[in-house]
């Protein structure tokens, strides 16, 4: 499992990750708008799941 | 014999203005046990205490004197040297950044009858955290990406920080066959790893 972690972080905030991966030449992505989450506690764990690419 | 005497004050007065009293404070973390909150901020994260004290507590003939002391964040307490009266404030730090701070705790180790406090009665602090980590674990359609063979991957993290506005906070790309994922320039801690 891939893993990104950052920090500081602000708590209570909202955040959005954007990403893209290359499978063997084809293009996975987050959806347009990215994947949110509004952080809470010392560490914020959530999963991001990339899709095909159309 | 007067020369004697006030060399005598001097040196009475030196001493009183010096901090010479070693106060514990111990700190919990929202309220919780500091340990297994710790372990998620920065490695070099620590425990701030910072003392403001005076001789006596009339603040207007007393000048204040500032003392700190930094602690590893999950000891859960740590001492400072005071004067007399002080008022002390932990915060939880890791370089500039701050990431939670208490409110102000008062302790008078100077005042008639304060040593007979017992150490159940030790000052506690209790550190409200404003800032923390962020992690995101990257699955492609649901499967982890060492098992899709992802071969680069891109991300960018931004906040939220006004209606319809995300400000770009880092972007980063690596190949999961790398430990770790270039730091950025705006980056003050990111990390990445693939299992």
């Amino acid at each position: 499992m891939a893993t990104f972690k950052h920090s500081p972080v602000d708590i209570g905030s909202d955040y959005v990750i954007v990403a893209t991966a290359d499978v063997g030449g084809a293009a996975f992505a987050t959806v347009a708008e990215g994947e949110g989450v509004r952080t809470a506690g010392a560490n914020t764990v959530f999963t991001v799941d990339l899709q095909p690419v159309r | 014999m007067l020369r004697r005497a006030s060399v005598l004050v001097v040196v009475v007065a030196a001493a009183a203005c010096s901090p010479n009293f070693d106060v514990t404070i111990g700190w919990t973390l929202d309220g919780d046990d500091p340990a297994p909150v710790c372990e998620f901020l920065p490695g070099g994260s620590v425990v701030r205490l910072s003392a403001t004290s005076r001789d006596t507590s009339d603040e207007r003939n007393s000048p204040a004197r500032e003392t700190t002391s930094d602690v590893s964040c999950d000891a859960g307490s740590g001492s400072i040297q005071t004067s007399n009266f002080a008022e002390i404030r932990a915060e939880v730090v890791d370089g500039d950044d701050v990431f939670g701070t208490s409110g102000l705790l008062s302790v008078n180790p100077g005042a008639p009858g304060y040593g007979f406090r017992v150490e159940d009665e030790a000052a506690v602090a209790d550190i409200r955290l404003i800032r923390g980590s962020l992690t995101a674990n990257l699955t492609v359609v649901d499967e982890s990406c060492g098992d899709a063979g992802a071969s680069t991957f891109t991300v960018s993290l931004f906040q939220n920080t006004e209606p319809r506005a995300n400000a770009l906070v880092v972007k980063t790309s690596r190949s999961p066959a790398t430990t770790a994922w270039p730091r950025s320039s705006t980056a003050r801690s990111t990390s990445a790893r693939t299992t």
